[in-house]
């Protein structure tokens, strides 16, 4: 019983508050499955040394020497001890080839065909005494990784799953994921949008503000998604809260809409671009789907602003206030609302205010 | 009047919006979760309460278990900064990971915490819980620097001065361990607290105190929580065996047992229990459906020892053998495959290697006997001496550290 009290105190923590833990490490090895067409490859890596001492004993055979170059003869125990499945029927696999890598470690390679029409797969191993991850992928499209402890069959990947969304789906996933960026998740955008419409009432000034941001938004939304510009969470954030902060402020001293204040838009844009394509980073996606991605991430985006714009408006024309009205009973108690919310942000988002 | 209305108006509306601010916290642009549960402009009272509700007990069965998993990871598919669903997540795989064994599960948890964090840096649920996550994966010094850093936050939470004595106390840093646990009995004297000063008295080597500490925590936890109720009553069996009173070791564990089926816990004590009483046969038959399942290496040690003891030489050996490539890559626990190479003879050489190297990363006192008795069993007993000190200096009573420090005392001592 000692052992199990070696591992008490991490174990303590899962009393605490009902929070459960498990103190062991995990697994060296992992292993990784490639579906192309009808033919999947699997790789495992693992620690050489160990991994070779481990065949010895499951195959109960004594070579008399243990090393990476043994693991080859005891191909029989490792295609025994691995089990994949498609449609829950156990496929061949066929031993390949062990390669020493870098490190002690090995990759051992097996292959098999899948029967045709084959819908789903399964992976387990009896090679494994731990937690170890598996992979599966076809061509960019990679599942997150699924961790099995010892014989645990993975849950059945539907090869469905393993292809790149298409069509009409793949655009309403990204449309609605750039919409719902806005409304209802984009408090601060939001914040921003109304900023703009409050200056002027009229369609020109709401819309060349709009265009301008979003022009600079698209931008840095696209430059970012492939990489070329890259700005840490601790200066964008407080960037963004600046720039609500601004529009507002300024929305408490002028009624018009100045040509400074559509390039500042532009300006302000650009941070908001790189803010929208942390949503888009978070997917993982292969750099093939990047354009469509983009693309249909960006008019969501649009969509939501133009409800925004739409929802103030119909609010504003209910109020049927005189244009002295609107700017005293709404443009500065709202403007100095947005305003003291965005420098609130500003400050508190700031790295060393926390 | 129309001015003042106005001014009014502009005051009303930024008290209630600074308000309304603050629970939103930051940008939806890298964060787009339901925002009101922020906890770096919360007081310490609402943090305890959004705690609680963050850690609500619902989830206990393993099929509540799987459930909560699946939901909270469709919502975080949504909406990967959503804090709550992150959090809840990884209370329900840590939970998972117990009753299960895979230790994977907590990269799992580590991976929706990181994604949290990275999008917002400040959220204090999340950075709380990744301590707790880090000690479950043995990096302590990672799991230490989180919930100190909660701590600096929140320095009325108790949830954090367990978590950094954990560590402290897996690093064999025992008198911050210990001050950390006092903190945290102070601040809530509830089943998590009394666990902790339960161990921490099983460490100075005052079993009696430390049953009756964990016996209130047994008693403190809620019925309807089977799966902490099992984990208690196994401590239970755990302090029992340690004193020698078998009978009630066997029925604190079967206890844990009827509490949460099959739980590990549980099954390895029963199967101590039997060993001890020499039911090498019944110690087999507990073990026999993990063996065939997803065995450990302490479950096959454990089987090689009763194999061993009943003269299947060649089951124990092959056995021995899994257990040791598995404490050595799959499990990786040097300290442990260092005594147990240590314990039964074996690759002595290597056992010095592995122990050494284990306690240039901790000193704990479990990790020094380990390499005590690896430097004994090479023949170096001015080593061995040296490091049992260390061993035995909170006062312990563990039964193998004892049996250990015995044997070096008494090679030590003769003419």
């Amino acid at each position: 019983m000692t052992s199990v009290r070696r591992c008490f105190a991490a174990l303590l923590v899962a009393a605490a508050f009902t929070t459960a833990l498990n103190a062991h490490p995990q697994s060296t090895t992992e292993v990784n499955i490639g579906v192309e067409g009808r033919r999947v490859e699997v790789l495992i890596t693992a620690d050489a040394d160990p991994l070779a001492r481990k065949l010895e004993a499951l195959s109960n055979v004594s070579l008399g020497r243990v090393s990476v170059t043994t693991i080859e003869d005891w191909s029989d125990v490792v295609l025994d001890h691995s089990d994949l499945r498609a449609d829950g029927r156990r496929v061949p696999l066929v031993w390949q080839r062990a390669t020493p890598l870098e490190g002690g470690r090995v990759m051992i390679r097996l292959e098999a065909q899948l029967p045709a029409d084959t819908a789903s797969l399964t992976w387990a191993s009896s090679l494994v005494f731990g937690a170890y991850p598996v992979v599966m992928h076809r061509g960019e499209v990679k599942l997150p990784a699924e961790w099995l402890q010892g014989t645990q069959v993975t849950t059945p990947v539907a090869l469905d799953a393993l292809v790149p969304p298409g069509g009409f789906r793949a655009i309403w996933r990204y449309f609605a994921l750039g919409f719902t960026h806005i409304l209802p998740n984009g408090f601060d955008h939001i914040l921003f949008v109304v900023g703009l419409f409050l200056l002027n009432r009229q369609a020109k000034p709401v819309l060349m503000q709009v265009s301008a941001f979003t022009i600079a938004h698209s931008i840095t939304l696209g430059l970012s998604l492939y990489g070329v510009v890259r700005l840490p969470a601790s200066v964008i954030e407080p960037l963004i809260a600046l720039s609500i902060a601004y529009v507002a402020v300024e929305n408490l001293f002028t009624s018009t809409v100045k040509p400074w204040r559509v390039v500042l838009v532009f300006g302000f844009g650009l941070p908001h671009g790189m803010g929208f394509a942390e949503a888009l980073a978070r997917l993982d996606l292969p750099r093939s789907e990047f354009l469509r991605t983009l693309i249909t991430f960006n008019v969501g985006v649009e969509a939501g602003q133009l409800t925004v714009i739409a929802v103030a408006t119909a609010v504003v024309m209910a109020l049927r206030f005189s244009p002295e009205q609107y700017r005293l009973r709404v443009v500065r108690p709202a403007s100095a609302a947005i305003a003291a919310m965005g420098l609130f942000w500003t400050v508190t988002r700031l790295p060393w205010f926390s | 009047m129309t001015r003042r209305v106005s001014r009014l108006g502009i005051a009303a509306t930024t008290a209630a919006v600074l308000v309304f601010a603050t629970a939103c916290g930051r940008s939806s642009a890298v964060r787009k979760a339901p925002t009101s549960s922020r906890g770096a402009t919360r007081s310490p009272a609402a943090i305890s309460k959004i705690a609680l509700v963050a850690a609500e007990p619902a989830a206990t069965s393993r099929d509540q278990l799987s459930r909560t998993i699946e939901t909270m990871q469709a919502r975080l598919s949504a909406n990967p900064a959503d804090s709550r669903a992150a959090v809840a997540l990884s209370e329900a795989l840590m939970r998972q990971a117990r009753v299960t064994g895979n230790a994977g599960l907590a990269s799992r948890a580590l991976v929706a915490l990181d994604a949290v964090l990275a999008a917002t840096p400040n959220d204090y649920l999340a950075l709380r819980e990744r301590a707790t996550v880090y000690l479950s994966m043995h990096r302590f010094r990672d799991a230490l620097r989180d919930a100190e850093q909660a701590r600096d936050r929140q320095p009325n939470d108790a949830w954090n001065y367990g978590a950094i004595g954990d560590a402290h106390l897996e690093l064999g840093d025992y008198d911050d361990a210990f001050a950390a646990f006092d903190q945290m009995a102070r601040l809530k004297p509830n089943a998590a607290s009394y666990a902790r000063v339960s161990y921490a008295r099983e460490l100075r080597g005052d079993l009696d105190t430390a049953l009756r500490y964990m016996t209130m925590a047994a008693e403190a936890t809620s019925p309807q929580d089977a799966e902490s109720v099992a984990w208690h009553y196994a401590q239970i069996g755990h302090l029992q065996l340690q004193r020698g009173r078998l009978a009630e070791s066997a029925r604190a564990y079967a206890r844990a047992d009827h509490a949460f089926p099959r739980h590990p816990l549980a099954i390895e004590g029963q199967v101590r229990v039997a060993l001890r009483r020499a039911d090498y046969q019944g110690a087999l038959a507990l073990l026999a459906p993990r063996l065939a399942e997803s065995p450990t290496p302490t479950d096959m040690a454990l089987a090689g020892d009763a194999h061993l003891a009943l003269g299947h030489t060649d089951q124990a050996e092959r056995l021995y053998r899994l257990a040791e490539v598995a404490w050595e890559s799959d499990t990786p626990e040097p300290a442990r495959l260092a005594r147990f190479l240590a314990d039964r003879g074996r690759r002595l050489g290597d056992a010095v290697r592995i122990a050494e190297s284990a306690a240039r990363e901790r000193r704990d006192i479990f990790t020094m006997d380990a390499l005590a008795w690896s430097y004994f069993t090479a023949g170096r007993v001015a080593d061995a001496r040296q490091a049992m000190t260390e061993a035995l200096r909170t006062g312990s009573r563990d039964l193998d550290i004892r049996r250990h420090a015995t044997a070096i005392n008494a090679t030590a001592h003769r003419p």
